[in-house]
């Protein structure tokens, strides 16, 4: 008698077989039917995006740079070199790399909530303007610690004091530059094949780290990034109660290395702009910056104790100075919410592997309002808002290690 | 699948080649499964296409609790089981000689080309009861958890798993007599 097993390979692997000239005829008259429902629809059901971007929740222009941020931050998270291409994927990242001027397009659709776009234009090291489609301007300038933001309609600027934390912390496209070929985890980029993006041929990377996917295309002429689509989880549950969120993003039209004229990036406002100063309005978006890349820090740290273990028969690192030669960088142990006092993390050595345990947690005194960084012992990390739900985390770990 | 949700996004925007995408991806599967379920590669082929034509004209109907590909599964699902029932409604009114003649006469050209395998397999598959086949086939062959087939169902989870359980041993015994023969 077959075992069950058996019978459920042969029904799950049973191939078909379809006639490809059908195949194809089928496939005409869907793309026939999606196209003539398309042209139904009206201008009136086309949504009122300026509408929508003064209405949404993040339409404040700091919080939007924050996101594309952690767009192209999560491109560092994703690993390896794809073969068999005659574009190779390194070479795409390494013309991002070493570009001084990018200038793209980005969509960014939350679950719930309307897209919205916004035009994107930056130049190394440290400068970026971003224009919303109702006509708001934001500039930022790391190295000044200063930004601006005007609103042509009510002609209003906003100067804003940036400099809450080293400059180099928030000079985050020369960093994120710096990381795109270093460090890489074991990825899963599979090639997708070619296609045409506006007449030009491109070819495509699928880039996967945990609940986050980006899709490359870049030009095959020059290998150029041309666009970059990203679906993922960008903020988690907190409890079972609360459900996951999907982020869409979308980076169209990029242009790498285009001479962009300094004059963009100005912190003067347009003529007949009345100034008024102020810091409130990116305080919270710059710390969610420094959050961001403080969890990178320590995901880093993360794996580093992960490959101690590996290497130490699954015994964890005493403490943290253990791990120093499993990838720590002198900047890993940069505390960024406060440069001058000692690490910013409290690590705790596993006693044993379960991925539910907390490896490392950020420090605090009182709970902070953005909620603090947490990584686990599979190296996942998260930002955790409430502490509650922390607490949980903790106490479920510290049970474990303690045998109960 | 995060693929499948940018997929998503991207068809309910507009985007060809996410349809383009998803037929690619899911039709073998969605031709398989109504295949299965119905043991008439012709009618399964009507409905499948009739299906993608229906899911491209709708976009914007397209909401998922669940991955893509169950989503689609249960639609197909639900057309075989409308195609079941009209079936029926003509064999009770004496139609079913003339249709069956219809529909064995093999059209110049088919969709699905038929291999032995498949053809034995669905053979088999169809000397089970109609719910029993269901279960299989839509958790083996759509991906479908037992939870989500026994809201399709309309009935207890355990009964799904019983369905399934007992659909298996009978789908063992006839292959296994058939491999005696």
């Amino acid at each position: 008698m077959r075992p069950a097993e058996n019978i459920e390979n042969l029904i799950k692997n049973t191939n078909i077989d379809t006639n490809a000239k059908i195949d194809e005829e089928v496939l005409v008259e869907v793309v026939e039917a999606f196209e003539k429902s398309k042209a139904k629809k009206t201008s009136a059901t086309e949504q009122n995006l300026g509408r929508i971007i003064m209405k949404s929740k993040i339409t404040k222009l700091a919080a939007a740079a924050v996101i594309i941020i952690a767009v192209m931050v999560g491109i560092n998270y994703i690993g390896g070199l794809p073969d068999g291409t005659s574009v190779a994927f390194g070479k795409v990242i390494a013309n991002l790399r070493s570009a001084r001027t990018v200038s793209f397009t980005i969509t960014i659709e939350e679950e719930g909530q309307e897209p919205q776009t916004m035009y994107c234009w930056m130049l190394e090291p440290n400068h970026q303007r971003i224009e919303m489609q109702d006509g708001r301007v934001v500039i930022v300038d790391t190295f000044q610690g200063k930004s601006i933001s005007w609103d042509p309609v009510q002609k209003k600027a906003y100067l804003i004091a940036t400099a809450i934390a080293p400059k180099y912390t928030l000079n985050y496209y020369d960093q994120v530059k710096k990381d795109l070929l270093g460090n890489f985890p074991d990825g899963s980029e599979e090639n997708i094949g070619e296609s045409e993006i506006n007449g030009q041929r491109v070819v495509g990377f699928r880039l996967r780290h945990h609940d986050c996917e980006i899709i490359v295309w870049a030009s095959v002429a020059n290998s150029m990034p041309v666009m970059i689509e990203s679906a993922g989880v960008l903020s988690r549950k907190q409890d079972k109660n609360q459900k996951e969120q999907t982020t869409s993003i979308s980076i169209t039209d990029m242009v790498i290395g285009e001479e962009l004229d300094e004059s963009l990036f100005s912190l003067s406002p347009p003529g007949g702009y009345s100034v008024e100063e102020t810091s409130e309005p990116v305080i919270k978006a710059q710390q969610q910056v420094i959050q961001l890349l403080s969890a990178r820090i320590m995901l880093k740290l993360a794996r580093a104790c992960y490959k101690y273990s590996k290497e130490h028969d699954g015994l964890w690192p005493e403490n943290l100075q253990e791990a120093i030669e499993y990838g720590i960088e002198d900047d890993t142990l940069l505390n960024l919410t406060d440069p001058e006092s000692e690490l910013g993390c409290v690590y705790i050595r596993p006693q044993k592997t379960n991925p539910r345990l907390v490896l490392l947690y950020q420090a605090y005194e009182v709970w902070p309002e953005g909620g603090i960084n947490v990584s686990f012992v599979d190296c996942h990390t998260i930002i955790i808002n409430d502490e509650a739900t922390f607490k949980e985390h903790l106490d479920f770990t510290l049970g474990q290690q303690n045998g109960y | 699948m995060i693929e499948d949700k940018l997929l998503i996004w991207r068809f309910k925007r507009g985007s060809t080649e996410a349809l383009c995408r998803i037929y690619n991806k899911y039709k073998d599967n969605l031709l398989r499964l109504a295949t299965a379920l119905l043991n008439d590669t012709t009618a399964a082929e009507d409905i499948v296409h009739g299906f993608f034509v229906s899911f491209a004209q709708s976009p914007e109907k397209l909401k998922l609790n669940g991955s893509l590909k169950s989503y689609l599964a249960t639609c197909v699902v639900n057309r075989v089981r409308n195609a079941n029932k009209t079936r029926q409604r003509q064999e009770t009114a004496g139609l079913n000689e003339a249709d069956s003649a219809v529909s064995n006469l093999k059209r110049p050209e088919q969709w699905i080309i038929d291999s032995e395998q498949l053809r034995q397999l669905n053979d088999a598959l169809a000397q089970l009861p109609e719910q029993q086949r269901e279960v299989i086939i839509l958790h083996l062959q759509g991906a479908m958890k037992f939870k989500a087939i026994a809201e399709l169902q309309g009935v207890s989870i355990n009964t799904v798993q019983s369905r399934y359980r007992y659909g298996l041993d009978k789908l063992r015994s006839i292959l296994n007599s058939e491999v005696k023969l």
